[in-house]
């Protein structure tokens, strides 16, 4: 399998560029990437610790572009990779300045570490944010940590965060973006499991079915996390979020309504991907 | 003839702060439920139990949820198992929303206290009505507070049911005049050392 991560977040388009060159081999060539986000780092550690685990061959491409790859190093992905994988091009030696009040390097997600990671995320948006604005994007990050740490702990390739705060010096709106990655159950294997879901038939419809209020997989009066998600970013700013699971994919923007867009796609992935970004208004 | 009588003063105090203070996952929440529960032996049957929030920024409505959904639908099925009194202190706004949405779905009331008093949290307009008037008449019957709300004595004492079973309400059991129990109720005071919100 070859994933091609060419240009600006391509791990948010609707469609991953894949190819099948061997079986037995994943490479992630990123030579051509020339912006990456929380989604793509989160996302490419997840893709190879997933092989890595199924027992293939890992390749990780290094961006051409010196700032993308001296990224990719700062935020781990080249640390979190190279026990298991092959990483073809140069790297550059890094002086790390403690940035945790910005970003959070890709950072393996388990049960036991979860609440952490949360409560640095709150206090990175409370240090960058406005009040109204730290306040969602915790809500929506802490909804979306519970359901990788409690539905995607399954997975042998386990579960990845990553996140990166905004100043808005070039969009004009301070922000924070979010992304986890899990390799567990998935979303429409897990909503199945409540036998209310059993009619769901495909990834699409499951996606779309999780961001309604009160739909769950469990047999508890749960299901709302999703959607408190998309509430309290409503409530306290501007917002999107993209969920992967199985064979589609899910975005939301969150202004004054949401927008709902929900599509089938040719690479599954497995487990379940969100992403999420809050700004202010 | 009382049967319960906390004293406010002497409230037994669990601090949600122990747990940090952006608090995510239902399993924490987990964690701090059986903490609680484990906390309650120590207060008397008679006491008042103080959930305070002071120093907590943020709290998932997941972990409100699996944390005080759960503490307070148990507390709902029994309503003479102690604590008498279970008073929320130290809610921020956002920690009183997460609150609010979290009963509501489970068309469960919490009792919130703060220096301008005792207030419920995610009750209808109905029980938030009936709990002004409870504050109004002090030590009152169910048939009293009928009178003073212009509904049946049923209707009264149902809505009581559902204060006393969030341990909203204090209930003392007496003797009615013509002879056998009579219940008298009265609105909990916040404790004496009242903490502050975050």
């Amino acid at each position: 399998m070859l994933i091609d991560l060419s240009g600006r977040h391509p791990l948010l388009r609707s469609e991953i560029s894949a190819s099948l060159v061997d079986i037995d081999q994943l490479v992630l060539d990123a030579r051509r990437l020339r912006f990456a986000g929380p989604q793509e780092l989160a996302a490419i550690v997840t893709l190879a610790s997933s092989a890595s685990t199924d027992g293939r061959d890992v390749v990780l491409r290094m961006p051409d572009d010196e700032d993308v790859a001296s990224y990719l190093q700062r935020m781990n992905v080249v640390d979190l990779l190279a026990p298991i994988a092959t990483i073809d091009g140069t790297l550059t030696s890094q002086r790390r300045v403690d940035c945790s009040t910005k970003l959070l390097e890709v950072t393996p997600l388990s049960p036991a570490n979860a609440d952490s990671i949360a409560e640095s995320l709150g206090r990175m948006g409370e240090s960058q944010l406005n009040n109204r604005t730290a306040m969602a994007a915790f809500h929506g990050i802490a909804e979306l940590i519970d359901n990788a740490v409690t539905h995607g702990r399954t997975g042998s390739g386990g579960a990845f965060v990553a996140a990166q705060a905004y100043s808005g010096l070039t969009s004009k709106r301070p922000g924070l973006e979010f992304a986890v990655c899990d390799t567990g159950i998935g979303v429409l294997p897990h909503l199945r499991q409540n036998t209310a879901n059993a009619n769901i038939a495909d990834d699409e419809t499951a996606l779309r079915r999780a961001l309604v209020a009160g739909v769950t997989g469990t047999q508890q009066m749960r299901g709302y996390g999703l959607s408190d998600l998309l509430d309290a970013t409503r409530r306290g700013g501007v917002g999107r979020l993209v969920l992967r699971s199985g064979s589609a994919i899910a975005s939301v923007v969150v202004r004054q309504k949401r927008i709902i867009t929900c599509r089938n796609v040719a690479t599954p992935i497995r487990g379940a991907w969100a992403w999420l970004r809050v700004r202010v208004p | 003839m009382t049967q319960v009588k906390p004293d406010p003063a002497l409230p037994t105090i669990y601090a949600v702060r122990r747990h940090g203070t952006f608090l995510a996952t239902r399993a924490l929440a987990k964690t701090a439920l059986h903490e609680l529960e484990d906390t309650l032996p120590t207060a008397t049957a008679d006491g008042t139990v103080a959930i305070d929030f002071t120093g907590v920024v943020a709290m998932s409505i997941s972990f409100a949820d699996e944390f005080l959904g759960r503490y307070y639908g148990m507390l709902s099925t029994s309503l003479d198992a102690p604590p008498a009194v279970v008073l929320l202190t130290g809610l921020n706004d956002d920690n009183f929303e997460s609150m609010t949405v979290c009963l509501q779905r489970r068309e469960l009331v919490a009792a919130m206290a703060n220096a301008e008093g005792v207030s419920l949290v995610g009750a209808p307009a109905v029980l938030n009505e009936t709990y002004h008037a409870a504050g109004d008449l002090g030590r009152f019957t169910a048939a009293r507070l009928a009178d003073r709300l212009g509904i049946s004595a049923p209707n009264a004492n149902n809505r009581l049911k559902r204060l006393v079973a969030a341990r909203a309400l204090i209930r003392h059991r007496g003797v009615a005049d013509r002879g056998g129990k009579e219940f008298s109720y009265e609105i909990p005071a916040p404790p004496a050392a009242m903490p502050s919100a975050a």
